[in-house]
Parts: structure tokens; sequence; C-alpha cells
């Protein structure tokens, strides 16, 4: 079997249409949007069209919960045992059972949200991150970044079904967060113990880790401020094993990847 | 036969085709058996995209007027182009909602700026359960459930009062006030009055 799979040949059957984020990034409609005032970005009842922004969410959760699977599956099989210790494997296996049962979940709550397998597109970003040569980079961007990024945005959605009253999404975005909260002490752990005589291994993997935090809030997607559809959850990262210090420079990673995806909004509409 | 005007009359951002959707619009009349004496004007603002979806349908000086984001017409595979199926069902059930004004017993019921998003929750539950009925309409019935039990709760009541609108052929403005009544009941969940995805607030600009 092939190692270091690109994301084009993860496998997918036909519901599933691939998306650009240049695309994203590039729609003209982004500069005329930023002139309105369509109120605060985080998902409440009673914002704009927050029904559609749900589902939407739920549905991006779901591949990227697909992809993580794909991810710890392949950080399991890439190396060998010098490069990442059989006991590494096992935990990475751990984490792609736990990621199975999240795609069940998504499946299930998606149909629940009234969404279809495949009905938005999706962007493999996620799986990207999970394609670098050093299982170190990978358990920073992966399990440090990416699962993360996963506490706020189960955190979000967890709250949403708690104001909502959907006892359905609160209680089952609960149940993953407590997941992901294991996944990123994981990657902590793993990366102390691969580059404990290597600091400058280290760096390299931890300069990476910001590379995919500051990716994943292109824009303002996260943040702490009503303009933000995801919060940044302290307090569960705070349990996850994050630093006040750590949790403060992805805060203002993610104000200076808002300031710089408006300002590429700005070019763009300009050019 | 219905006379459709649309605003604008060439999309700029997206590339949805206006003459395309009068056609689509005339033919959905049609089928609606919407008053052939009632002109229809249709305003689709090209910049909301998906998911930011809303849409409005009043009867006003004699007209239909008809107001969507994009996004309620949007290829959730292919962003910037329209989806003809959601397109359709989307004019359906404003032009349903229209009709309902005229002469289907919501004669008196506020325009869409002014209802609650409960109230709207309700209105659309009626008006997809009748598109599912008529044949060319492709009615997410999943989607509007969700939407549905976001607005007027997640319990059995809420439930129960969705599938009488769902089945019913013959709801009236005052019928929807008193399942609201009943809805409030079951759930107490103090609820924004105004609503929040409508044209006005989401036209402003900074």
């Amino acid at each position: 079997m092939r190692k270091q799979l690109p994301p084009e040949m993860l496998a997918r059957d036909s519901r599933f249409v691939r998306t650009s984020i240049m695309d994203q990034i590039l729609d003209p409609r982004n500069r005329k949007i930023s002139e309105r005032t369509i109120g605060p970005a985080k998902l409440a009842p009673g914002r704009p069209a927050s029904a559609d922004r749900a589902r939407n969410l739920m549905h991006g959760i779901f591949t990227g919960e697909i992809q993580a699977l794909e991810g710890a599956g392949r950080t399991a099989f890439d190396f060998d045992e010098t490069e990442a210790p059989f006991a590494l494997k096992l935990d990475m296996a751990r984490q792609c059972w736990d990621e199975a049962r999240h795609v069940e979940i998504s499946i299930k709550l998606g149909e629940w949200m009234g969404t279809e397998i495949g009905e938005f597109t999706e962007a493999t970003f996620l799986y990207e991150a999970a394609c670098a040569p050093d299982p170190v980079l990978r358990l920073c961007g992966v399990n440090r970044a990416l699962e993360g990024l996963a506490i706020d945005v189960f955190n979000t959605m967890k709250e949403f079904g708690d104001v909502s009253g959907d006892p359905v999404l609160e209680f089952c975005e609960d149940w993953m967060l407590a997941d992901e909260v294991t996944h990123v002490k994981m990657g902590s752990d793993w990366l102390r113990r691969l580059t404990a005589d290597d600091p400058e291994r280290r760096e390299r993997a931890l300069d990476f880790q910001r590379t995919v935090d500051k990716l994943f809030s292109l824009g303002g997607f996260r943040g702490e401020t009503e303009e933000n559809p995801i919060h940044l959850a302290r307090k569960m990262r705070e349990m996850a094993g994050f630093s006040t210090t750590e949790i403060d420079e992805i805060a203002e990673l993610s104000e200076l990847a808002r300031a710089e995806g408006q300002a590429a909004v700005e070019a763009a509409g300009s050019a | 036969m219905t006379v459709v005007s649309i605003v604008p009359e060439l999309f700029t951002l997206i590339e949805f085709d206006a003459e395309r959707i009068k056609e689509i619009a005339s033919e959905v009349a049609k089928s609606l058996a919407f008053p052939s004496d009632v002109d229809v004007h249709i305003e689709v603002d090209e910049v909301l995209p998906a998911p930011l979806n809303s849409s409005q349908a009043d009867y006003l000086g004699g007209r239909a007027e008809l107001w969507f984001t994009g996004g309620a017409f949007e290829d959730t595979h292919k962003g910037r182009h329209i989806d003809e199926v959601l397109a359709r069902c989307g004019l359906g059930e404003a032009l349903l909602r229209v009709k309902d004004r005229i002469s289907g017993g919501f004669e008196d019921a506020p325009n869409d700026s002014e209802i609650s998003e409960r109230q709207r929750a309700l209105w659309d539950a009626y008006a997809d359960g009748r598109l599912t009925r008529l044949e060319g309409f492709v009615v997410r019935e999943p989607r509007r459930r969700y939407v549905y039990r976001l607005e007027c709760g997640f319990n059995d009541v809420a439930d129960a009062a969705y599938d009488q609108l769902w089945a019913s052929d013959a709801t009236t403005w005052a019928d929807l006030l008193e399942i609201e009544a009943r809805l409030m009941e079951a759930d107490p969940t103090e609820r924004d009055a105004k609503p929040s995805a409508r044209r006005i607030s989401l036209r402003q600009t900074q």
C-alpha cells in the first residue's frame, strides 16, 4: 500500500464534491458582504439564517472527522518504528476509533438537522495538514492545532444546541468534545517525548502548528468576539493542557488572520 | 398570464440568468394557479451567498413583491451558480404565501418584515407541506423540520403542530396565531419577536 497518500487520492463516493479554499477567498461577493451590516456572526438562534449556517458547519465537521480519521490512520501506517514508536501508533489507532465514531455521530446529527451527506462541498485542507513528512509536525498540525480547533467548534455547536433548546445537538457535541480534549493531550505528550533531545525539531513543529492555527482562523472564522462564528474555548483548551500563554497566542493569531483576510478581500476587490 | 419582472436584470457577482429566473417563476405561478392578473416582482440580492438564505413574500399595491438572498437559490456544490430545483421550490413557497395573503385566509397577516421568526416558521411549514403535494417541486422536508424546530421548539407539542400544518390545505393566519400560543405554553423560552434575516436588516450598509 502506498505511503504518504496525497489529498487527491482520498477515497470518496459520488456524493462528495471537492472545493478549493481559493474559490472561497476569490469570491467577488466577499468585499460587498464586508460592507454590509448583517449583525454578529456568532451562531445563535435568531441570528441571520442560523439554521442553514449550523447545517453547513455540521457538514464541515462531518467531512473534517473523515479526514481526521484518514490522517490518524496515515500516521499509524506511513512511518516505521524508528520514526514513530509503536506506542504512538497505538495512540493513533485509538484516535482512529474515536474519529470513526465521530463520523457516525456526525452523520446522525446531519440527518437530525435535515442535511444529506454531500449536500455541501468538502475542502481537504484538514487532511493536507496530516501529510507532513515528519510525524511530529503531524502531531502539532493535526492533534494540537486542528483538534484544538475542533474543541472550539464543538464547544460553539454545544452552546448553540443549548441556547436553541436542541438536546440532541448539545449532547452529541459534548461527547465528541470530551474525545477532542484527549486527542490534544495525546499530541502534546508525544511532542514532548519525541523532541525531548531535539529542540530544533520541536520548534519546527510548533512553527507548523502556528501556521495551521492561523490558516484555520482565516478571515476571522475563529476568535473571541461576537463577529467570530467560532469562539475560542479557553476553559476546554486549558483542560486539554494548553497554557494561558499558548491560548493568548492563538487569540493573537486569529486576530492577525482576520486582518489579513480582510486585506486579501480588499486587494481582490481592487484588482 | 402572470407578468414577472426581476431586479437586477443582469447579475454581475454571480452566474444567475435573470431571464431564466423569470421563466421559472412563470412556470411556478402557473402550476400554483397563482392569480394571472397579479404581477410578480422579484428582487434577488446577489451579494448574500449561501448559507445566508432568506426570503420575503408580500402583496403590496396589488403586486406580489418577492425578495431573496442569492444564497436562497445557490447551488451548494457550485458556488455562484443557480440550483434551479432550489429556485423553483423557493419561488413556489413565496408565491404560495402571496396567494395566501390575497385570498387564502392570510389577508390580515402583517408584512414579512413584521412577523416573527416563529410565525414565519409555522407559515413555511404550511406552505412546504402543500408544495410537496403538487407535482414538480422537490421540497427538502428534513431541512424544513429542523428550521421549524429551531424556531418553534424541540418538543412533542411543536412536532404535533408541524405535522398538522404540513398536512393542512386550509390554515388561516388566525389558526397560525392559535398554534403559536400553544407553542408558547409548551416552551416559554423567550425568543426575539423581530425577524432577524430579512430584507431590511441584510441590505444595510455600514
